[in-house]
């Protein structure tokens, strides 16, 4: 081409140059709590997006396969790639608005117990939905990466299997990829459907992890949250299988994947939030060395803040900061604070009035409840009930 | 802060949750709607199963296409027979095989000593080494799912081995068959897998070029829907219809159930394979009779109908030569040879030896109370022309056959609980004694209440 060989050489090194003097204005990671976060994270808007599923099966259907656009709300909380991504599988848009609004119900199911009871906005007036809690690497930011990873890997599996995803079909040839997760057992032959998982694994990694850059800190500890969720859904997969053969033999087997009900995910993460690990600030130093791109994005072995600990394994949920006590109003974290919540007075853990109302004591208020109560069943179909006066009492943080 | 996660400083997590998560409860899948069901369980299942079996199929297919399009006479018929037989096994039990062919290969010297000499005493030590060498296989020297995975097929190769000893004992068979001939039997792929097991001349008018019209297809296909029907019921549908069942006894009569409806499967598949091949015979190839197992009028009936041919290879072969020892006898010895043939595997052994046990009970009782009453509540139904007062069209000889019908489910879904196999897979195997006290858990956790009914049942009879 006519391009002048000194122009070239000129603006390769301009190139660098700009590359030194760009990196050494960004300070050091370790010093820095890094702002905007939720860049990559954006997408959890999809699953309060209106009327979510309605917009978008219009929007799908509307346009031919050289012509199809993502609505414009969709478009508007979906970074370049994941525009990109969405629109090479065609109809996983449902499945991602049916995981990101799985993972607010599972959240604020797990969480329903707690100072921190996973507060959600409308999306419009804030960068995302969990509000700015997220901008913080704490252990709650932690478990919301992991949820909403887990919830869309959960949701796209299950969208597989279903068929509404086109470029997602059934591989019917018999394999055994993915013995790297499951129990490898060559003697069986096994395949189909059962394999969805690993499609919905691989694109959780393309969709979810798209914002997320292992250079510093808090990338890292999303991309580690963001694997976690995904492999809880892998391991929570079960292979239930039946043996055919004359007499009791097992001359053939036929095995399915059940995917799990997204509660177990839901418990096992909480599991996970509760021994969550917390890891070295200097852990981001180490990283910028590392490839990235492709599966080496993730190789990475985060160092634990207690040097006693095992480092986390990938299964377990990584953070950094501490989180805010959530005991009062807190602007900065979008934190509205325990007054006014209920509490167990029973009870000695996180729920009880103790813990909640963080020792500023509770309000004690009787309350006169209509109930209805003696249900009885009349032959048939009917279900007979009284009204009867009960006499609540119920306990409010002050 | 005293802002405490609870578990937050003290307590090392991380060692607490490497290796729990493979623990899962049974029966969480409360959720599971009909489409799920169909989409993650039937349609994988059915198509797994499908491409197992295609292999084995379109080898009994091509058996009967060479057979009657090639006419290259009944050496080469055998050879192919041998040939394809081996292609199906392979295609369905992979390396395991190799395990097969020792015995297949060394049972023609004894079918050949057996011919040597006239009378069944050579057969009746054949027998003893064969099912001593089952046995023995079943503990020894082999990976137990590699033996899983051959048992049945080298039960069906025993008890042709066996079935080819009696006949020239007999003299029902005079020559002793070449061995290409003999291989061809063994390894025909019509039965080698699933059975059934067919007589050997059955085998032979296999090749004898009858001309045959297109309509096997319908049997065929026919076989072929039950087949995969009863699949469908024993993997999926029916733990959608126990979906979120509690009780014990209604999930023991589901997990009996899908044994009995998996053995359907193969007893229809194996009829299937037999009618592509060309063995159109319905008294052979009749497998099972599933509507006189699940609706019975006895255990007597379902012992017959569970596999009739065999149950008709039992009664040939084991029973009638070893009647001149006394019907006791005979009858002990039948059963002994029957679970030596499973292996004398705890499970099956006890499940075989409680039928034996409970069928005797009930046709003492229905036998004294036919006499009694004069009517037709015996445990084999009555011919047309019998002599008792009241026949089955009465309605009290009705519900009384009824009652008898649903004490039989009921002891059914007792006995098929021991054979059901867990359904999530376990990396350890667990040894003799561990599976010997799994399987005996299973009829505690019922409180040998069927064993206990019986034997009530038996006292009453012996009062009566």
């Amino acid at each position: 081409m006519g391009v002048n060989p000194t122009v070239s050489v000129l603006i390769v090194i301009i190139g660098f140059a700009l590359v030194i003097i760009v990196g050494s204005m960004v300070p050091p990671s370790s010093a820095r709590i890094p702002k905007g976060r939720g860049r990559g994270s954006k997408w959890w808007g999809i699953g309060k997006i209106g009327e979510p599923n309605n917009l978008i099966v219009n929007s799908i259907r509307g346009g031919g396969i050289g012509g199809y656009s993502l609505d414009p709300p969709v478009q508007a909380v979906l970074r370049k790639k994941q525009q990109r991504v969405v629109k090479e599988n065609r109809g996983v848009v449902q499945a991602i608005a049916k995981g990101a609004s799985d993972a607010v119900v599972e959240c604020k199911h797990q969480f329903r117990n707690r100072r921190w009871n996973c507060p959600t906005k409308s999306f419009w007036n804030g960068k995302n939905i969990f509000g700015k809690i997220v901008e913080k690497g704490c252990r709650e930011t932690s478990f919301i990466y992991a949820l909403t990873s887990a919830a869309v890997t959960h949701a796209v599996v299950r969208a597989c299997s279903e068929g509404s995803i086109e470029s997602c079909t059934c591989d019917y040839r018999l394999h055994n990829k993915y013995s790297r997760s499951m129990t490898p057992d060559q003697n069986w032959k096994w395949g189909s459907c059962s394999d969805n998982i690993e499609f919905g694994y691989k694109f959780t990694r393309d969709f979810v992890d798209a914002g997320e850059k292992a250079r510093d800190m808090r990338g890292t500890m999303n991309l580690h949250n963001n694997e976690a969720g995904r492999l809880h859904v892998q391991t929570l997969m079960r292979r239930h299988c039946k043996c055919h053969g004359m007499s009791g033999s097992c001359t053939m087997k036929t095995c399915w994947m059940r995917l799990p009900h997204f509660r177990e995910v839901g418990n096992s993460l909480k599991d996970r939030f509760d021994g969550a690990s917390r890891v070295l600030m200097s852990n981001a130093g180490s990283l910028r060395d590392i490839g990235r791109g492709g599966r080496s994005r993730y190789k990475f072995q985060l160092k634990p803040y207690n040097p006693d600990h095992k480092p986390p394994s990938k299964k377990d949920l990584v953070f950094f900061e501490d989180s805010p006590n959530f005991c009062m109003r807190d602007q900065r974290y979008g934190v509205s604070g325990t007054v006014g919540r209920a509490c167990n007075v029973s009870s000695m853990g996180v729920d009880g009035c103790d813990l909640m109302c963080c020792g500023r004591g509770y309000t004690v208020t009787v309350k006169q409840v209509v109930e209805r109560c003696k249900c009885t069943f009349e032959w048939c179909c009917n279900v007979q009930c009284k009204n009867c006066t009960v006499t609540r009492t119920m306990y409010m943080c002050k | 802060m005293a802002m405490d996660y609870m578990t937050d400083e003290d307590v090392d997590y991380y060692g607490d949750y490497e290796d729990d998560d493979m623990l899962v409860e049974e029966g969480d899948a409360t959720y599971m709607s009909i489409t799920d069901i169909f989409k993650q369980c039937l349609e994988p299942t059915l198509t797994e199963a499908f491409g197992q079996v295609a292999w084995m199929l379109c080898a009994c297919l091509a058996l009967r296409l060479l057979n009657h399009h090639l006419n290259v006479g009944q050496r080469v018929d055998h050879i192919l027979s041998v040939c394809l037989g081996l292609v199906a096994l392979v295609s369905v039990v992979g390396g395991n095989a190799i395990f097969t062919i020792v015995p297949a290969v060394m049972g023609y010297f004894m079918v050949s000593t057996c011919a040597k000499s006239s009378g069944i005493l050579h057969s009746q030590i054949a027998t003893i080494v064969l099912v001593c060498y089952l046995v023995v296989r079943e503990y020894v020297g082999i990976l137990p799912e590699s033996w899983e995975q051959v048992r049945g097929i080298q039960m069906i190769i025993v008890m042709k081995i066996l079935s080819l000893c009696f006949d020239m004992g007999i003299g029902y068979q005079t020559t002793l068959p070449s061995f290409d001939q003999y291989l061809g039997y063994i390894f025909c792929p019509a039965n080698l897998i699933f059975g059934p097991w067919i007589p050997f001349d059955v085998y032979c008018r296999l090749f004898e070029g009858q001309t045959q019209t297109i309509w096997w297809v319908l049997p065929a296909f026919g076989a072929a829907v039950c087949s995969f029907l009863s699949l469908g019921v024993s993997s999926c549908l029916l733990y959608w219809v126990f979906l979120g069942t509690q009780s014990r006894w209604l999930l023991t009569f589901r997990d009996a159930m899908a044994v009995r409806f998996s053995h359907y499967f193969i007893s229809y598949l194996s009829e299937l394979s037999c009618l592509l091949t060309g063995i159109a015979n319905d008294s052979v190839i009749t497998v099972t009779e599933p509507w006189r197992i699940e609706m019975p009028r006895s255990l007597v009936d379902v012992v017959v109908c569970w596999n009739k041919p065999m149950h008709r290879w039992l009664r040939v072969y084991i029973f009638r030569p070893s009647i001149k020892w006394g019907t006791f006898q005979a009858v002990l010895w039948t059963f002994a040879v029957s679970s030596m043939l499973h292996g004398l595997n705890f499970g099956l052994t006890s499940v075989l030896l409680s039928l034996g046990l409970y069928t005797y009970v009930e046709h003492t009782l229905r036998e004294k109370l036919a006499t009694i009453f004069n009517a037709c509540i015996r445990s084999r139904k009555c011919p047309a022309n019998c002599s008792h007062t009241f026949k089955s069209d009465n309605f009290t000889v009705f519900m009384i056959n009824v009652i008898f019908g649903l004490l039989a489910i009921f002891n059914l879904a007792y006995l098929g609980v021991m054979i059901s196999k867990s359904h999530i897979d376990t990396d350890v195997p667990p040894t003799v004694l561990e599976s010997i006290n799994d399987d005996l858990k299973k009829w505690k956790d019922l409180n040998f209440l069927s064993h206990v009914v019986m034997l009530c049942i038996y006292l009453a009879s012996l009062v009566i």
